[in-house]
């Protein structure tokens, strides 16, 4: 609209100016020259091309502009009908009523050589003596069309831009208005672009608990003028599907310095998400299977360390038995017997909850967890199985460690995998040297846990293989062990790594990061 | 030292031991326990009369172990083992050294007190030829060097003629040998000194 008002105010103006010039010609006729000297001034001044025609349409005065915008000069422009410069515009005598039915619109010039260009016209009818009909204020459009060609090719370049990019683009006011939103955005909520515009999220997203995040951030990033970088985020799709995006908000600061709109950049990381998710349930599912394996490998340990308590019981109830038949029994007896066999039941129960534990299915828990009841928990376990192949183990438990955050089951598959391939690592050493060291530590914020073997350590060709999937020196075994370690101790944001033992063997360091909730 | 047979348990899990020794002692036996094979080893008395009840896998010295160990010193114990897994290799070396039964835990005390009952009186005969032998060797101690000689003539089933030859003596002298070897001997017969030289020799 702008576009039309200006060159009808400067019309207006520059007609006014030409009728007060005339009128002040017209009562001070004496002192005429000097006046048109002025009016000629007046003219050349003005920043359109202003034409002067008489009643019947003829070109009575003319500035250079509007020369130069015809491609000739002012005397050429002289008694020229105006008629020939405009497209469509026919005289028929009757004054200038033709000519001011087209003022104030656009219309097609014509030069002097025959080509023709847009033009904006303003007419101001005047009454003047010397008949002057009225002032034709013209504007040549040509460059003006130009650029607004061009930045409507731009606009609409941008508009393919955003409408292309796979991420969800948008932008909104305070009141929670999309300004601005492309096709990405639109797809997701089941709609156009065109609809998007003035509306809100809650139009489109039934999800209250979204939309109310959404309208959180988007006024805490007006507020407080600053970018805001959500890693990830939840929104519900037309079709009620959850998607994961990565967003970026940043403000739109006005020339007053307020932030009076908010532009979004979503990312759709969904499918990473998924991957992510699906991953790590692979991993969970590989981890138990290594463990089932590695319970298979312990089920004789395993037996003996039921069958100790189980032994001692049926032992005391058939002496209690033998006691009460043979007339021998106290009651002294009797109570050391039962409360044996209440011990003895209550070991057997905590050996097959261990088991149970280990045989557990599940997703990664974190929960704190001290470290060296993990080492007393393992140790427990693998009690018999160590006797079985004489392997004598020291545990060197630090004291004052800090909890760490973890899964407990995995932690001891860790400590109970390192601890099985030191006691393989010596089967056959000199029964002597068969010696296991378990020692924690705390260290920088993190858990420490070393596993010392005295075996035939690692071939240095190996070492950088141990950690990889199905590498394995074993004859039995299929080579997913410390694998499957290292990529536990990874998911708790540690760290595994092996080095040779001073005299012989291997030692195993893992760390875990300190529950820094505890601490805190 | 005690003369009454005793049973000997040694077993790391204290929760199995008392248990056993419960056992043993409902049965009228009597029982004395040891946590490890050394505390076994260090207080090993060959004289005192007895069978072992042993748990195979102990830290330390494990029950096979202690069986070398105690052969090693020229004892010559009578071992129940117990485990708590059928360890066929295990089993199969503990029977070559002379264990009289291996069981797997859980026994039943019926089981159990079988195999002590048949350890007690393995030990016992042992014991016995043991005691056998010593008192005819100590018999045979007291023989002269000549006596012997006739002693030998005799267990080879040669005639008084024979070995007077033999010896260059007269029968006579040999046949007045002949009975204060018997004598010495305390048998009554050719027969029974036969046994008991067979029996010092074995």
């Amino acid at each position: 609209m702008t576009g039309f008002v200006v060159p009808a105010v400067w019309s207006i103006i520059a007609g006014a100016c030409l009728a007060i010039a005339a009128a002040v010609a017209f009562k001070l006729g004496r002192r005429w020259a000097s006046v048109q000297d002025r009016f000629g001034l007046v003219l050349e001044a003005a920043s359109n091309g202003l034409i002067m025609v008489d009643a019947t349409g003829c070109v009575v005065l003319a500035n250079t502009r509007a020369a130069r915008i015809f491609g000739c000069t002012r005397e050429e422009l002289r008694r020229r009908s105006i008629g020939t410069l405009l497209r469509g515009v026919r005289f028929d005598g009757r004054g200038t009523t033709a000519l001011l039915a087209m003022a104030g619109g656009e219309v097609m010039g014509r030069r002097i050589d025959g080509s023709e260009f847009p033009l904006e016209l303003g007419v101001t009818p005047i009454e003047a003596s010397d008949g002057v009909a009225a002032v034709v204020s013209v504007i040549d459009l040509t460059e003006r069309k130009r650029a607004d060609e061009l930045l409507e090719r731009e606009r609409a370049f941008l508009r393919q831009v955003i409408d292309t990019a796979p991420n969800v683009i948008f932008a909104k006011d305070r009141d929670g208005r999309f300004t601005l939103a492309n096709r990405a955005l639109a797809q997701l909520y089941g709609t156009s672009v065109e609809n998007l515009i003035g509306r809100m999220d809650s139009d489109f997203n039934h999800d209250a608990a979204e939309v109310a995040a959404f309208r959180r951030d988007d006024l805490r990033v007006m507020d407080t003028r600053s970018e805001l970088f959500l890693a990830e985020e939840r929104v519900t799709d037309a079709s009620g599907r959850m998607h994961y995006v990565q967003t970026v908000k940043r403000p739109i600061v006005g020339d007053d310095g307020i932030a009076n709109q908010v532009l979004g950049v979503a990312t759709d990381i969904t499918a990473r998400k998924e991957a992510e998710l699906q991953l790590g349930l692979q991993r969970n599912q590989l981890a138990h299977l290594s463990r089932v394996t590695m319970l298979a490998e312990l089920s004789g340990s395993m037996a003996h360390e039921l069958n100790q308590p189980l032994t001692a019981i049926l032992s005391n109830a058939q002496a209690a038995l033998r006691f009460l038949e043979g007339g021998t029994a106290t009651p002294e007896e009797l109570r050391a017997i039962l409360e044996d066999i209440v011990a003895d039941d209550k070991r057997a129960g905590y050996v097959i909850q261990g088991l149970r534990l280990l045989l557990t299915k599940g997703e990664m828990k974190r929960e704190p967890i001290e470290v060296n009841a993990i080492v007393q928990d393992v140790l427990r376990i693998l009690h018999s199985d160590l006797l079985h192949v004489g392997v004598d183990a020291n545990v060197d438990t630090g004291g004052g460690l800090p909890p760490v955050l973890g899964d407990r089951v995995q932690l001891q598959q860790v400590l109970l995998n390192l601890i099985l391939n030191g006691c393989d690592a010596m089967a056959r050493s000199d029964p002597a040297r068969r010696e296991l060291r378990v020692s924690t530590a705390a260290e920088d914020g993190y858990v420490r846990v070393c596993v010392a073997d005295r075996g035939h350590g690692i071939a240095p060709e190996h070492a950088d293989k141990i950690f990889q999937p199905f590498f394995t020196t074993k004859d039995h075994g299929f080579g997913m062990g410390l694998s499957i370690c290292r990529n536990i101790v990874n998911t708790h944001g540690g760290r595994l790594w092996a080095v040779a033992n001073d005299g012989g063997g291997t030692k195993f360091f893992f760390t875990l990061p300190a529950d820094s909730r505890e601490a805190a | 030292m005690s003369d009454a047979p005793a049973v000997f348990i040694v077993d790391d899990d204290p929760s199995v031991r008392r248990a056993t020794q419960r056992v043993m002692r409902a049965a009228g036996l009597e029982a004395r326990t040891f946590a490890s094979a050394r505390e076994y080893l260090d207080g090993y008395d060959p004289n005192a009369p007895g069978c072992l009840v042993l748990d195979l896998s102990m830290p330390g010295l494990n029950g096979l172990e202690l069986q070398h160990a105690l052969a090693s010193r020229g004892g010559e114990p009578v071992i129940v083992f117990m485990s708590g897994r059928a360890d066929v290799p295990a089993s199969v070396e503990a029977m070559k050294g002379g264990a009289v039964e291996f069981l797997v835990k859980p026994v039943d005390a019926r089981t159990l007190l079988g195999a002590v009952q048949s350890a007690l009186a393995k030990d016992r005969e042992r014991r016995d030829a043991r005691a056998g032998r010593e008192r005819v060797a100590r018999r045979l101690a007291t023989l002269t060097p000549r006596e012997m000689q006739v002693l030998r003539g005799v267990v080879s089933g040669k005639l008084n003629k024979q070995i007077a030859a033999d010896l260059g003596t007269a029968e006579k002298t040999v046949k007045i040998q002949r009975a204060r070897v018997m004598g010495k001997m305390e048998v009554r017969s050719v027969a029974e000194l036969v046994q008991a030289v067979a029996l010092a020799g074995s």
